[in-house]
């Protein structure tokens, strides 16, 4: 089994191309095909402090009753992150090719659509979001270095991959080019924001200096082109004669530029919103309630400009190293993750893949850091011969049922075919 | 739900969240200041019965036009008709072609009754013209009216009738406007009156042959529908006869219940007399209701019962086109009983006048004038210093308002509005106001702790500071429905001045300063 699986020219260690850092499964099986068509779709959000609980209510459009606001807010520390991130994959990948008048070249074509959202923020962002202000009347809330970021876009791309094997080790290298078609974007971020309510509601003091910038508004839709953009993914993988293997790879290396119809508002100010004045009570009507948020709008004196702004792809870096034991019936794997996001703190982990059978995998992982904390993670594969695979999985099984000590859930869905 | 359904829910969630973006609802806590505004005595009795003096003290300024003399008699021009038939007085004649007949004369009677017009100006109105023919010859023929002009330009008409065969009579109508058009009716002769006069000048288009008093054709004129926006001439000594009338008091029918001193009080009953002729007044009686306690009080002066003599109004240039001769009878503790009769809030003045015009005859020989928008009018005019004894004066007052597509107000849920007054004035006041549906039923009050207390005075009863109050609207979910829903509120204050008997002027600066503080829960839908 281990020289098939050493020698074999084509079997990956981990998905080459994919965003989703995600191990290739039954490696021994599939070792004597050159070709794989994948879909692949992982959907995580993690959160260093927002539990699964109040997550999926939020996410389902339900109420947020106080208990629930309660159970994030008390786990809140002075910053915090969170981030969601769901990557659907359609790829190909073709080994064994000639290329440029030499062998072991590959090819890989790839379709990917990804939502991503992030933010950094501080805890009085939350309770005053979910609690308002009247709880802290007579305090000074601190919303500094608040940022938030939201898009969605699709990669289109081309790849190519080069291995250099011999009797010890054998190299792989490869990298892709994507076009990104860009659909939509919200980035705010907040340099120092602070928050301050009278204790007798007479006056509200905001001293506010951040940047809002956002895509046409009155189009937030799905695969529609608002913004262009480039991006690369590379990888480098080297696996010994033993068959483990050392892997490295970055991803979304790139940027989008996205179109006129954006725009962006500035506001560096410190004001005192003490009500509107009405010249005559007694001719109330709409307008006066309209204008009571038109006025507070007009305080900040935002500075608005039309037109196009580029923002980075959220780019990563992974680097794993995996170890067969027992005739490559288990596999183990240590790697860490990286974003290049205020919101991310390096994330380690340890998997362990354990095939039974022929047709079956059962994986578990143990993750910490990234947007969130501690992530214990299930993974179920399955063989069906002839090149035919299934998995599924969870990384964070401690948030699969909501809870509020969990505070990420995931899940991924992925089949293979080999050729 | 069974656990393992939360995967699949998380997929279907994000599904279902980027296409519907229906997002989380929750409850916050605002405690923020809604909006602030300030209030003295103008905006809330008018201010066009303020005036202030030179001490910035405040006088009640009271005016109202409580009758108006009718004068219909004067321009009630009937819709009369004359008609003139035109004969072939020489012998029998063979009327070549392009034969031109001299200009016929006619003349319309208005047929006024007892009022003479030289002239006038014509607001709205025609004058239907018939001619019938039995003149075997079409004629083309021009119609003037020398003495109607418009512009300086007299009205005129050139038309055709077709030849008759001497049997069928032709019928020729047209109805001329004349709206607009000013008359001279002092006929043929330029010496009489009511009397318009109209040219016709025949043309044969053929020749024709007609005998000595043969009948050729028949003009008739009649007016129609005319009202003049001016007239002249003399109007008579038409006696006019007003019953009793009565005069609603704006502003004292916002008043509902208690009492006011009010000293010094002087008022005006001034008439004003825009028309072009004497006019003698007969004020029979002038009482005032208050018709929510019952209480009458006639109004006591010589004058009262007797007559005014009124002199004619000037015509003038420009507008208006005329100025009126204005008699001010002045009421005042001395010779009335003014004050009496004031306190008595009357929301209502039951009087009568009569009058007669031109008492002296025809003193302006024929040059009476009259315009039509401008009678005959008695007003009366309060002038009061705002320095009053206030006992727990009900003030009631209805607005219109409508916040239906205030959908801000949707997402309230329960909590209060607070609202810090800073009371410039040396009144407690007690408010209220209460929403009502479209027949006038209540559907809410809004107030709770309601009082605002009264600005302390120095020792001559000015105030020193404004006084700070707090008076709460809690509000539920019913409530802003019924605050969205109601399209009239009922403003309602009890005052009272401070300290109690002493009779406190009240300044100019003096304000009501409102700041609305909302401290509620409001709903987030995203």
């Amino acid at each position: 089994m281990l020289d098939s699986l050493t020698y074999g020219f084509f079997m990956p260690l981990f998905l080459y191309f994919s965003n989703t850092a995600t191990p290739v499964t039954f490696p021994d099986q599939n070792a004597k095909y050159n070709e794989v068509f994948t879909i692949n779709s992982l959907a995580e959000y993690q959160s260093s402090s927002v539990n699964s609980r109040f997550f999926f209510q939020a996410l389902s459009g339900k109420f947020l009753d106080t208990d629930i606001k309660n159970s994030v807010s008390n786990s809140l520390a002075s910053t915090n992150r969170i981030a969601l991130d769901w990557n659907s994959e359609l790829t190909y990948l073709k080994m064994g090719d000639s290329l440029f008048g030499g062998k072991n070249w590959g090819y890989f074509i790839g379709f990917k659509n990804r939502l991503w959202a992030g933010s950094g923020f501080r805890d009085a962002v939350f309770n005053l979001g979910f609690y308002g202000n009247a709880p802290y009347a007579g305090q000074s809330l601190d919303l500094s270095n608040t940022w938030g970021n939201m898009m969605m876009y699709q990669q289109i791309g081309f790849g190519l991959v080069k291995q250099f094997p011999d009797k010890k080790v054998k190299h792989t290298l490869g990298g892709g080019v994507y076009f990104v078609n860009g659909n939509f974007n919200i980035d705010f971020t907040s340099r120092n924001m602070t928050f301050y309510t009278d204790t007798f509601g007479q006056y509200v003091d905001i001293e506010a200096d951040f940047r809002f910038r956002q895509t046409n508004p009155d189009n937030f839709t799905p695969f529609f082109p608002t913004g262009q953009g480039v991006s690369f993914d590379l990888f480098y993988e080297i696996r010994f004669a033993k068959g483990n293997a050392l892997f490295m790879q970055a991803n979304d290396l790139g940027f989008i530029s996205w179109n006129d119809f954006s725009r962006t508002i500035t506001v560096d100010t410190a004001v005192r919103f003490d009500g509107i004045t009405i010249n005559d009570i007694f001719s109330i009507d709409d307008a006066t309630i309209s204008d009571i948020g038109d006025s507070l709008s007009s305080l900040f004196n935002a500075k608005t400009d039309s037109g196009r702004y580029m923002v980075s792809l959220p780019m990563s870096f992974h680097i794993a190293y995996a170890h067969p034991l027992a005739s490559g019936k288990v596999w183990l794997y240590g790697g860490a993750r990286h974003y290049l996001l205020r919101n991310w703190i390096p994330q380690v982990y340890a998997r362990v893949a354990y095939y039974p059978a022929q047709w079956f995998m059962l994986g578990g992982q143990v993750a910490y850091g990234g947007p969130g904390g501690l992530q214990v993670g299930l993974d179920l594969g399955f063989n069906f011969g002839k090149g035919y695979l299934l998995n599924i999985c969870t990384r964070n099984l401690e948030g699969i049922v909501p809870n509020t000590m969990a505070t990420g859930a995931s899940v991924g869905l992925r089949f293979a075919k080999h050729f | 739900m069974n656990t393992y359904l939360y995967p699949l829910l998380f997929v279907f969630a994000m599904l279902g969240y980027s296409c519907s973006m229906n997002g989380p609802e929750w409850d916050v806590d605002i405690l923020a200041p809604g909006a602030e505004t300030t209030l003295d005595i103008a905006n809330l009795v008018g201010s066009e019965y303020i005036s202030t003096g030179q001490q910035g003290e405040l006088y009640l300024d009271f005016e109202q036009t409580v009758y108006d003399f009718n004068l219909d008699t004067l321009t009630n021009i009937k819709n009369v008709s004359s008609g003139d038939d035109i004969r072939w007085v020489l012998g029998n004649y063979t009327i070549p072609a392009g034969t031109i007949l001299g200009a016929q004369v006619f003349s319309l009677d208005l047929n006024l009754d007892g009022v003479n017009l030289t002239a006038a100006t014509i607001q709205d109105g025609q004058l239907q013209l018939v001619i019938k023919s039995l003149l075997r010859s079409g004629v083309t023929f021009t119609y003037d009216i020398p003495d109607a002009t418009k512009n300086g330009v007299p009205f005129t008409l050139t038309d055709f009738i077709s030849a008759s065969n001497g049997t069928d009579t032709v019928l020729y109508t047209r109805v001329l406007d004349l709206s607009g058009y000013n008359l001279s009716l002092t006929g043929v002769n330029g010496n009489t009156y009511n009397q318009l006069k109209f040219f016709i000048t025949p043309k044969f288009e053929d020749q024709v042959t007609v005998s000595q008093n043969e009948f050729m054709f028949r003009v008739e004129n009649k007016i129609v529908n005319m009202s003049p926006s001016y007239i002249k001439g003399y109007f008579g000594q038409p006696q006019i006869v007003g019953g009793q009338d009565t005069a609603v008091i704006d502003f004292f029918n916002k008043i509902k219940s208690g009492t006011i001193d009010l000293p010094n009080l002087v008022a005006d009953m001034v008439f004003e007399n825009y028309l072009g002729a004497n006019i003698r007044i007969f004020p029979n009686e002038f009482k005032g209701l208050n018709s929510k306690t019952g209480v009458m009080v006639p109004l006591t002066h010589p004058v009262i019962g007797n007559s005014i003599n009124i002199d004619r109004a000037v015509q003038i240039s420009g507008f208006p086109p005329v100025q009126a001769a204005t008699q001010v009878i002045s009421f005042n503790a001395g010779n009335s009983n003014i004050e009496q009769f004031a306190e008595n809030i009357p929301d209502k003045i039951l009087f009568s006048f009569s009058a007669q015009l031109n008492p002296l005859g025809n003193l302006a020989a024929n040059n009476d004038f009259f315009f039509p928008r401008f009678p005959p009018e008695v007003k009366v005019k309060f002038n009061a210093p705002l320095k009053a004894s206030i006992n727990n004066i009900v003030f009631e007052d209805t607005i219109d308002y409508n916040l239906t597509d205030a959908t801000e107000l949707d997402n309230f849920r329960d909590g209060k509005f607070r609202i810090h007054v800073q009371n410039g004035y040396p009144l407690e006041t007690e408010i209220q106001l209460v929403l009502l549906d479209d027949a006038g039923n209540v559907t809410a009050t809004l107030f709770t702790n309601n009082t605002i207390a009264a600005a302390p005075v120095d020792g001559n009863l000015v105030v020193i500071a404004p006084q700070s109050s707090v008076v709460e609207v809690p509000i539920n979910t019913d409530k802003i429905a019924a605050l969205k829903s109601a399209k009239k509120m009922l403003i309602r204050a009890r005052m009272l001045t401070l300290p109690q008997t002493q009779q406190v002027h009240l300044y100019a600066h003096y304000k009501i300063r409102l700041k609305i503080i909302a401290d509620i829960t409001y709903h987030i839908n995203l």
